[in-house]
């Protein structure tokens, strides 16, 4: 029982990290209706800001996860004006192209600018082991999860009480009833791009100490968030957290008790699952949105 | 729909100038890239004639044409099936995995049906690579036989070239006499307004059934030969990046053109090879990431819309042909 | 809706083009100045394992920077080297070999690094008749038949066999777990290393793999210490090696069980494994810095010098023997006739390579390996004395 435990406890942290990277892409499609391949480079991006910031400038730890922070976001508005802004209303397969373009420029552009070495992120908070009931992990992981579960908290309250949260549910809802309330579009989809990439580049943050950082990790990540973005239907945030979560606990058992290798199946096996039973996603209700 | 003569003079006279191109530019290495050249057309056109035809989208295209390249394979080096035998099977074999993609798939559009796709896709990849007692996994298949014609093994890489372009030209007369038959005007009508061509009594179900298994299928031989070819295959070959850029040969030409997915896959094949020389190793791939969006940018009917804009201000047409 | 329509006339123009633009590609000019020797280097530059390469290719410039200056081969005349990626895959790297054989006309090949190019490219390279020295490829049976195709670093049974011989008879270890990476290399170590140790009678207890580029082995771990070995056994790249051990440290595992290759002993881990790796045991080819070998130490002085930025490691040291023998045999040979610079590699006895001395068996292979155990201990690697000559068994 007890390594049952332990391994639901893995499942748990990576679902809180793969949320964090899912909710801004489940956000971006629900407002501007784009997929963006690019969006693991935006955590990847975010990782080597802390590098840059931490590491290289050396600079207080938290200054540098808020520069990171504020890098990511910025980054995501110049790519929402230059990339996808002059592409609104095309075919959809443009988008995914051009977003496709995108991966593999900032990718290969990290690669040049940092060099393909992996580097490591100290952080002040080392992975110091710990024990609980027989349950190992470190201190870090317990706080990735527990500022995680606080920025979704935070992310929730603000699609949910502000005026800017109610545009964005507007214009996920209805696109031309938005534009006939007034509601100034242009803007709030390029706060929904800086807040949706800022999210990713947080996830980039939160990891980036905790693994190895790379210019090609972005890559692997990004499919999996879609696989949770689907599962957790497209646009719907609530969706994508728990289908992070039941990812990551699915993925951490089947790696337990299966294998490894077999793990990386599992994602787009329950994404296929979940679209032949329930096509709108796992947290919806009524009618489906755009499937 | 008229059947113009003239246009398939001007088939045959491009069929015969590629055909004599090997013996004209004898330099292997290029030789070798026109072979590559072939490959992506027939997977351009392939999906195509999902993409294109049907108006489905699909990012598993890689996937069909690495089990095709598996299949083959194996039969091949297993089994000892003859190359002429192992191809048609590949074949098969991709067009029944498409089945299994396509049934569920046939509810889905859009975004949805892309990322399912894409999910599929990556399966496909890590069975193979897991499957290492039948598969050999990551160790991949090698020593994969040349097809033997008669007395003759098809190892020159002027007769691969030739075989390579018999493909090719199978390929675009398989996609010309479908977009004259009746198939192409029920699958336009899907393409453009499913629920407006259920209504007239298309079949939409067996349209985009046909669709999908048809361009597997397609896409399946083109693996077979392909691994033949290059005589080892692993499965990191057939990703989803590889898909991707499929994808892009589609669009890139002009959704629905037939000359438009030839160039664009022979450009976008060459451009690779060509920026070698100019740009070292990651920028040459930022370069080209950056020449994807360009394109996807200003040309967003693609190579063949582009021309037709050029050719519409040339010569003013009356009457736009279907 | 018109995009369908068949443009037979622009058939005939785009072919045209393509004529127009193929001619462009065509052979590259003339003869060029001062007569340069022209070899190949073909490795992954981009791609997951592009910093091997770049440590790969560093290695062979030492190497060949030294000859060009100090006068040159063949009365006087430089090498040129010319790099092509073949980014991992197979197709690329055939492309690439072409191109360096047809287009730049070189008389010899470095490359490739991953065992599943090589198997494509010895074929093109057994086709023109140019010698091809590996790079890597590891894989145990890839020289065997191919007699343009020599390796000068380790294969996987040089590596392991030897190794884990001595933990298990020497070292008495008998609970066997082994951590393999889901690749050609990790694979085939995989096979070795269980086929090996149960011969000399340990107990495999569990086989675990993962794909590389995973970031979360928590639950292999977890399984892995419910198990309770005396030793894993891990070949992995450094990037996972890191993160492995700081995952087992996280759980509680005493990491001097782990016993590795690959990653595991590349100077740079105890960056990204930040004091994880304390304790770790390693089947070290090239111990950076032997003081009894000169060129070992010529090495690692020189990759200080020019390249800063990496810490001198076993990937400098393979390319560097193979460059250099690739250079000698151009020497003895007298010419740079590819075949006769093919028979001068394959009598390569006695010479003195950072690994070793380098000599070649009958099938291509490299018989001067000696595994040098060591322990990783406050951040430096620590060789425990012990010599294990795995060539020549």
């Amino acid at each position: 029982m007890g390594i049952f435990i332990q391994q639901v406890v893995n499942g748990v942290v990576n679902g809180g990290i793969y949320s964090l990277i899912a909710v801004g892409l489940t956000m971006i499609f629900g407002v501007l209706d784009i997929i963006n391949f690019a969006h693991g480079e935006l955590y990847m991006i975010g990782a080597y800001l802390v590098f840059v910031f931490a590491v290289l400038l050396k600079l207080p730890f938290a200054l540098a996860c808020v520069l990171s922070l504020l890098g990511g976001a910025a980054l995501g508005v110049i790519l929402e004006r230059v990339a996808f802004r002059p592409l609104q209303g095309r075919p959809m397969a443009n988008q995914l192209i051009a977003s496709m373009g995108l991966s593999i420029v900032l990718a290969n552009g990290s690669a040049m600018i940092f060099s393909p070495t992996p580097r490591h992120i100290p952080s002040p908070f080392r992975d110091i082991p710990l024990e609980v009931w027989g349950v190992n992990f470190s201190l870090l992981r317990v706080l990735i999860l527990v500022i995680s579960v606080a920025i979704i908290v935070g992310l929730t309250l603000f699609v949910n009480r502000t005026w800017i949260g109610l545009a964005m549910r507007t214009m996920a809802q209805d696109l031309t009833t938005s534009y006939l309330m007034g509601i100034d579009t242009r803007r709030v989809r390029q706060i929904t791009f800086a807040l949706g990439s800022a999210l990713a580049a947080t996830a980039g943050v939160l990891v980036g100490p905790l693994l190895v950082v790379e210019p090609h990790m972005g890559g692997v990540a990004v499919l999996k968030a879609f696989a949770i973005v689907i599962m957790g239907g497209m646009g719907n945030i609530p969706g994508a957290i728990v289908a992070a979560l039941i990812l990551g606990v699915a993925e951490s058992l089947a790696a337990g008790y299966i294998g490894a290798g077999f793990k990386e199946v599992i994602a787009f096996t329950l994404m296929i699952l979940i679209l032949l039973v329930k096509p709108s996603g796992i947290l919806s209700f009524g009618t489906a949105k755009k499937v | 729909m008229k059947d113009k003569p003239s246009a398939w003079l001007w088939w045959l006279v491009g069929l015969a100038l590629a055909a004599g191109l090997p013996y004209i530019i004898t330099d292997a290495y290029t030789q070798h890239l026109l072979i590559l050249c072939c490959f992506n057309i027939v997977l351009a056109l392939s999906l195509n004639l999902l993409i294109g035809f049907a108006g489905q989208i699909s990012f598993a295209h890689a996937a069909f044409f690495g089990v095709g390249a598996y299949t083959s394979a194996l039969l091949a080096t297993r089994l000892g099936i003859s190359f002429w035998l192992a191809l048609p099977a590949g074949g098969v074999m991709s067009a029944v995995l498409s089945l299994l993609i396509g049934l569920p798939s046939l509810r889905l559009r859009g975004h949805y049906l892309a990322i399912a796709t894409l999910g599929f896709q990556e399966i496909v990849v890590i069975v193979i690579s897991q499957w290492v007692s039948l598969t050999r996994g990551p160790m991949g298949i090698t020593g994969i036989p040349k097809p033997r014609l008669g007395r003759l093994t098809i190892s020159a890489l002027e007769h691969w070239y030739l075989l390579a372009l018999a493909l090719v030209a199978l390929t675009v007369l398989f996609m010309i006499r479908v977009s004259r038959s009746r198939l192409a005007l029920e699958l336009l009508a899907l393409r453009e307004n499913e629920v407006a061509a259920r209504s007239m009594g298309v079949n939409t179900v067996k349209m985009k059934l046909i669709a999908f298994t048809g361009s597997a299928f397609v896409a399946g031989l083109a693996g077979g030969v392909y691994a033949s070819y290059i005589n080892s295959i692993d499965p990191y070959s057939f990703t989803v990046w590889v898909s991707a850029i499929i994808i892009l040969m589609v669009y890139a030409g002009g959704v629905g053109s037939i000359v438009g997915g030839i160039v664009s896959a022979v450009i976008l094949t060459l451009l690779p090879e060509f920026l070698r020389p100019i740009a070292e190793d990651q920028f040459r791939m930022v370069i080209f990431g950056g020449v994807l969006i360009l394109i996807i940018m200003f040309m967003p009917e693609g190579m063949a819309g582009f021309f037709e804009k050029i050719r519409g201000r040339l010569v003013p047409r009356k009457f736009p042909e279907v | 809706m018109s995009r369908t329509r068949i443009k037979g006339k622009s058939a005939a123009c785009f072919l045209l083009s393509l004529l127009f633009t193929l001619s462009l590609a065509g052979p590259s000019s003339g003869a060029e100045a001062d007569n340069p020797i022209k070899i190949g280097v073909c490795m992954p530059i981009t791609g997951p394992a592009a910093v091997i390469a770049r440590d790969s290719i560093n290695g062979v410039m030492i190497a060949v920077d030294d000859v060009n200056n100090s006068g040159g081969l063949l009365g006087g005349r430089k090498i040129k080297i010319i790099k092509e990626d073949d980014g991992s895959q197979p197709s690329q790297g055939v492309s690439a070999i072409r191109k360096l054989i047809t287009r730049d006309k070189v008389v010899g090949v470095l490359g490739n690094l991953n065992s599943s190019v090589c198997i494509a490219t010895r074929n093109i390279c057994k086709e023109y008749n140019i010698p091809q020295l590996a790079l890597g490829c590891s894989m145990d049976s890839l020289v065997e038949g191919y007699p343009y195709f020599f390796r000068v670093n380790t294969n996987n049974s040089f590596q392991s066999v030897p190794f884990i011989r001595w933990l298990v008879k020497d070292q008495g270890r008998k609970r066997i777990v082994i951590l393999y990476e889901n690749t050609d290399w990790g694979l085939n170590l995989k096979d070795i290393s269980a086929q090996v140790a149960q011969k000399y009678g340990a107990q495999i207890l569990l086989q675990e793999g993962y794909t590389p580029g995973s970031s979360d082995y928590l639950p292999v771990l977890s399984n892995i210490k419910k198990a309770d070995p005396d030793l894993i056994l891990s070949a992995a790249m450094i990037t996972e090696a890191a993160i492995i051990s700081r995952q087992a440290r996280e759980l509680g595992i005493d990491r001097s069980l782990i016993a590795g290759w690959g990653g595991w002993a590349q100077t740079d881990l105890h960056d990204l494994a930040d004091g994880a790796e304390e304790g770790v045991l390693i089947a070290d080819i090239f111990p950076a810095g032997d003081p009894q070998n000169p060129a070992a130490k010529y090495l690692v002085e020189e990759v200080k010098k020019r390249y800063p930025d990496s810490q001198p490691n076993v990937y400098h040291a393979q390319s560097y023997d193979a460059a250099l023998t690739l250079i000698n045999a151009i020497k003895s040979a007298g010419s740079d006739d590819p075949q006769r610079i093919r028979d001068a590699v394959a009598a390569t006895d006695g010479l003195q390579g950072s690994l070793g001395k380098i000599k070649m068996d009958p099938q291509g292979q490299n018989l001067g390996i000696t595994i040098y155990p060591s322990r990783w201990k406050n951040g430096k690697l620590e060789l425990t004395g012990v010599e294990i000559v795995a060539g020549e068994e």
